[in-house]
């Protein structure tokens, strides 16, 4: 017994040795941004290359989706529910050289909680709209106090929207080349190339990053991706790498193929205002036609977790609701049925796909396959460019069915929201989601959570198909890739390459 | 001559405006915007206001289009919405990569396309004409992203050329990476438009030995290769210029399915970006390019058809 703990205390040894500073590599993802400031402009991919590699917040999620320290070394909350003391950590510095202060966080979320975002040009006010607040006693201390108890609020203050630049930044400069705190500073921006990122020599943090460079490739098409990762060209497919070619990389001991949980839900949303779905058993008809077990196996070879609600698994209050209105055609037809469609008299609709979104495409064009055997639904699809989907069914909700990907962590408040692009209004669910919001603790939260998700499921509000896994691949030499899926970043502080 | 080319130069003008209209007419008429292409789905309507009022979207369209119509003849397309940067600028930088592949490709092709053309001409009816009939259909119908993906394999996976598989990031800063990198997209471009053009020459060079003169100089005694190089060719000619200059502009557009299966950052990605981002004057700014070298290359060939055929007068 002791042999082997010496055996692993050397181990453990071993690898922190091995770990060797310098290199590059080049990671390859989907597209390109707009801009680079997750404060001024929304999307995925700005947050996967510059959350906690660039810009900082207060706190920060990490792989594994638990909210850790970052610019603020800990933090305690009043038992009221309603301040938060934060302090900061001291003596870090911007990539410009300028001190990291309390009015950098004064001036910040001053800026993100004025509805005038004309004038602020920051996004989503409404997320900081508890706030009533900010002061900062002492240099090291900045106290929030908020208009009533929110338990998202240190989530909140996780999301990319929440990260801190210099408040001298103007912000036409900050969109382009986003100056933060983080272990990379934000070095040239290529448009329709790449983003470089170098090393931040006065890194707060001992010894870290390991790498020198960091590139990230706008790389679109998933078989040069494939064909560029076989050749070296790059050393990292971060994510939506084909099930195929996964398939064909596993096999090659030149490379890791990584699978996990993230936090994106694959959504076949209804429009639950519009006839028949607005008639419960129509929706609970369409979720029992639905054969996910065969969706994830034939549409994604595999990759992808089976849920029923609007939820993923590594995420907080979770409760596995996959085998909820399972798979049973013949009682599917017993509601369409009831509510008055058979194969003579069909429910004819349409389902609109997103061209851009290589697995949701599938995974819809496999699901209406699987609805028109059944007999009583006759469905038609329609694939159009995202832009395209965004005006018709996000903003105008002028459609019957469509499914796409819900990305952001913790997004289940959406349903509370009746103007959401899937229109379900549910007084109780609202009732639910502000019981969890406002609950005196975690355990009181995570009830109203959990009979939030069942309630959905009972709903039948959408077809929450799978968890769209986290899927990639990189070359054998990158070590320490960040082994968990559940922060808006892709974190490459800690990673490092054989040379 | 003088006056034939002023004429022209101002029908080219005309075709470029009406371009323009068409373009600007096209993109109100599609749905989706460019504020929330940039702001995603979970932007709210006050976000997108906000950002429509700094883009300067809130104005009408009629307005948007004379302001930047007037820009143009300024010589100023303008910005683009997505980028935040001049578009001369943004167009400037993929013309850099865009023109060499095709202006390379387009070489390539002739080079390969014109003996193997004449010599199927010939020879026509035998073993190597079938050869070159049946390859130059292979080029035609197979789907040029397969045949680039294949050259990738084939070239760089499996022979282990030291080729990029896409444009180095840091472009020309390293010019001989950059280079390595358009050969297989010259390639493949220059496949597909040598399969185009073989056929093309082929033709023509048997048009030209079935007519009368042929037969004459033939009669004459003149040798076959005099007959061949000094009469036939010089009338086969004239239709394969036509089809090179009109094969440039159609290679300028074509190069998009290369550029995305290359990862390369020309003109023909741009003007993707520019589409699905809804970047109205980056997209007019591509097409007006585009356009200009469309009518460019037809007055260039319509100027050369005078030197090939003293038939053709300009009066």
């Amino acid at each position: 017994m002791k042999r082997w703990l010496l055996i692993g205390v050397l181990a453990l040894l071993g690898l922190a040795w091995a770990q060797q500073r310098g290199g590059s590599i080049t990671i390859a993802i989907q597209t390109e941004p707009a801009a680079w400031d997750p404060t001024q402009v929304a999307g995925a991919d700005i947050s996967r290359v510059v959350y906690d590699n660039v810009l900082q917040g207060l706190v920060k999620r990490n792989p594994k989706g638990e909210i850790v320290p970052s610019l603020a070394t800990r933090w305690v909350v009043s038992n009221s529910g309603l301040t938060y003391t934060f302090t900061l950590r001291q003596g870090v510095k911007f990539h410009d050289g300028s001190d990291f202060t309390a009015q950098d966080v004064l001036a910040k979320f001053n800026r993100a909680r004025n509805p005038d975002t004309r004038a602020s040009g920051h996004l989503r006010p409404d997320l900081y709209r508890d706030i009533a607040n900010i002061t900062s006693p002492n240099p090291n201390t900045v106290v929030f106090s908020l208009r009533q108890p929110n338990n998202d609020f240190l989530f909140i203050l996780s999301r990319p929207e929440s990260l801190i630049g210099p408040r001298q930044r103007p912000l036409a400069e900050q969109r382009v080349q986003p100056i933060g705190t983080g272990p990379f500073r934000f070095a040239a921006w290529e448009r329709g190339v790449a983003v470089r990122l170098e090393r931040n020599p006065n890194y707060y943090l001992q010894g870290l990053p390991y790498l020198d460079r960091v590139n990230f490739r706008f790389l679109g098409d998933g078989d040069a991706q494939l064909a560029g990762l076989r050749a070296g060209d790059l050393d990292v497919i971060a994510y939506s790498l084909l099930p195929e070619n996964a398939v064909v990389l596993s096999r090659d001991s030149n490379f890791k193929v990584f699978s996990g949980s993230g936090t994106a839900e694959a959504v076949a949303g209804f429009n639950n205002s519009r006839p028949p779905f607005n008639d419960v058993r129509v929706r609970r008809a369409i979720t029992l036609a639905t054969n996910k077990d065969e969706l994830i196996q034939g549409a994604m070879l595999g990759y992808g977790t089976k849920i029923g609600s609007m939820r993923s698994p590594g995420e907080a209050c979770y409760v596995d609701l996959s085998n909820f209105n399972a798979y049973n055609p013949d009682e599917a037809r017993r509601l369409l049925a009831e509510a008055g469609f058979t194969n003579q008299n069909p429910l004819r609709f349409t389902f609109n796909l997103a061209a851009e979104f290589p697995y949701e495409r599938r995974i819809g064009e496999a699901m209406v396959a699987q609805l028109n055997k059944l007999g009583p639904l006759q469905v038609t699809i329609q694939v159009t460019d995202f832009n395209t989907w965004i005006q018709r069914v996000f903003s105008q909700a002028d459609y019957a069915m469509t499914i796409i990907g819900h990305v952001e962590a913790n997004d289940i408040g959406n349903y509370a929201n009746p103007r959401y692009y899937w229109r379900y209004n549910s007084p109780r669910f609202q009732q639910l989601f502000t019981q969890y919001l406002r609950a005196p603790n975690q355990t009181k939260a995570c009830e109203a959570l959990a009979a939030a998700q069942r309630l959905l499921a009972e709903d039948a509000a959408g077809v929450w198909v799978m968890s769209l896994p986290a899927l990639g691949a990189y070359r054998a030499r990158v070590q320490n890739w960040p082994d968990g899926f559940l922060s808006p970043g892709i974190s490459v502080a800690e990673v490092w390459v054989r040379p | 001559m003088f006056a034939y080319t002023l004429r022209r130069l101002g029908l080219a003008l005309v075709t470029l405006w009406l371009a323009t209209l068409l373009v600007f007419g096209a993109l109100l008429l599609i749905p989706g915007n460019p504020a929330q292409a940039i702001l995603g789905i979970e932007a709210t309507p006050a976000d997108l206001e906000a950002l429509e009022a700094r883009l300067g979207l809130d104005k009408p369209p009629l307005e948007r289009y004379i302001s930047w119509l007037g820009g143009v003849l300024r010589g100023d397309l303008g910005q683009s919405i997505r980028y935040e940067r001049p578009i001369s600028e943004l167009i400037v930088a993929r013309l850099g990569i865009t023109l060499p592949i095709v202006v390379a490709s387009l070489l390539l092709a002739t080079i390969l396309a014109v003996p193997l053309g004449i010599l199927a001409a010939r020879k026509a009816g035998s073993p190597i004409d079938l050869g070159v009939s049946v390859a130059s259909l292979l080029g035609i119908v197979l789907p040029s992203f397969w045949v680039g993906l294949m050259f990738i394999y084939i070239f760089i996976v499996w022979l282990k050329l030291p080729l990029p598989t896409s444009f180095p990031i840091g472009g020309w800063e390293n010019p001989e990476r950059a280079l390595a990198a358009l050969v297989l997209p010259v390639l493949t471009v220059a496949l597909a438009s040598a399969s185009f053009l073989v056929r093309l020459v082929r033709g023509s060079v048997l048009e030209v030995l079935s007519q009368d003169f042929i037969r004459t100089a033939r009669a004459k005694g003149l040798a076959e290769r005099v007959v061949l190089y000094k009469h036939a060719l010089r009338n086969a000619a004239l239709p394969v210029v036509t089809v090179l200059g009109l094969e440039f502009a159609s290679l300028l557009i074509a190069t998009v399915v290369v550029e995305t299966v290359f990862g390369i950052p020309g003109l023909g990605s741009l003007s993707l970006t520019a589409i699905s981002a809804r970047d109205y004057p980056l997209v007019q700014g591509v097409v007006l390019v585009i356009a200009a070298f469309i009518v460019l290359m037809n007055l260039l060939v319509d100027l050369l058809y005078g030197l090939l055929d003293p038939r053709v007068s300009y009066a």
